[in-house]
């Protein structure tokens, strides 16, 4: 009788087994999510747009700060009109890594934008950089 | 999942495993997987990054991904960087 106390109870595994079945929920729309975000933005680097999405939906005054990698396919694009369409677009003077990539330090720039860009220069190959919360950060070197 | 680069159905388990050219040179590790390349560095501090397309790749053995292409085509056209 003694023996026969605690342990396995109902209460236990109905919570347990409801926790999972809420974080088996959870991933799958995460992992639709990512599914989704993968085809409608192919060529964007998916961690960079995700994270411009969460910031852009959790901070009202984000200023959109990104620093933005554009990947040109190599030896088919002239880079030189690339900078200046992307000066004339964005006021900011991109610097080239290894002859296809223009680099540069932009601010609004949300998820609208970034669909704008890939539409507009179907050139880009692929879009990465990173997104950051401190708006100091687009101004700086 | 392992075999012909058609034959992967879970892109995933390619992250973190090396990348070798037709020559036998690594190129680097896979770092992120997307729609149609991969993306692959090189280097602890301030790597190098490749965007591979997946179609390049002939063969994916004992956690080891074969690309279809020399080091110099690599360096040439997929390093971005």
């Amino acid at each position: 009788m003694v023996e026969d106390t605690t342990i396995k109870s109902p209460t236990v595994t109905s919570s347990s087994s409801s926790s999972s079945s809420i974080a088996a929920k959870l991933k799958s729309s995460y992992q639709s999510l990512v599914h989704e975000a993968a085809t409608l933005f192919p060529k964007m680097d998916q961690k960079l747009l995700l994270n411009v999405l969460q910031f852009e939906t959790t901070y009202d005054d984000w200023e959109g700060s990104v620093m933005l990698k554009v990947v040109y396919p190599a030896n088919k694009v002239d880079l030189e009109s690339k900078k200046d369409w992307i000066y004339k677009r964005y006021e900011r003077v991109p610097s080239v890594e290894e002859g296809r990539t223009l680099r540069f330090k932009a601010i609004r720039m949300y998820i609208e934008e970034l669909e704008k860009l890939l539409s507009e220069d179907q050139e880009i190959e692929y879009v990465t950089g990173s997104a950051t919360l401190t708006p100091s950060d687009a101004y700086s070197a | 999942m392992e075999g012909n680069s058609k034959g992967i159905t879970d892109w995933q388990v390619l992250i973190n495993k090396p990348v070798y050219s037709s020559d036998g040179k690594e190129v680097g590790i896979v770092s992120s997987i997307q729609p149609e390349k991969l993306v692959v560095s090189y280097g602890p501090i301030t790597p190098d990054k490749y965007l591979i397309p997946k179609s390049s790749i002939i063969n994916f053995e004992n956690g080891i991904i074969h690309l279809n292409d020399s080091s110099e085509f690599v360096e040439g056209n997929y390093q971005f960087e």
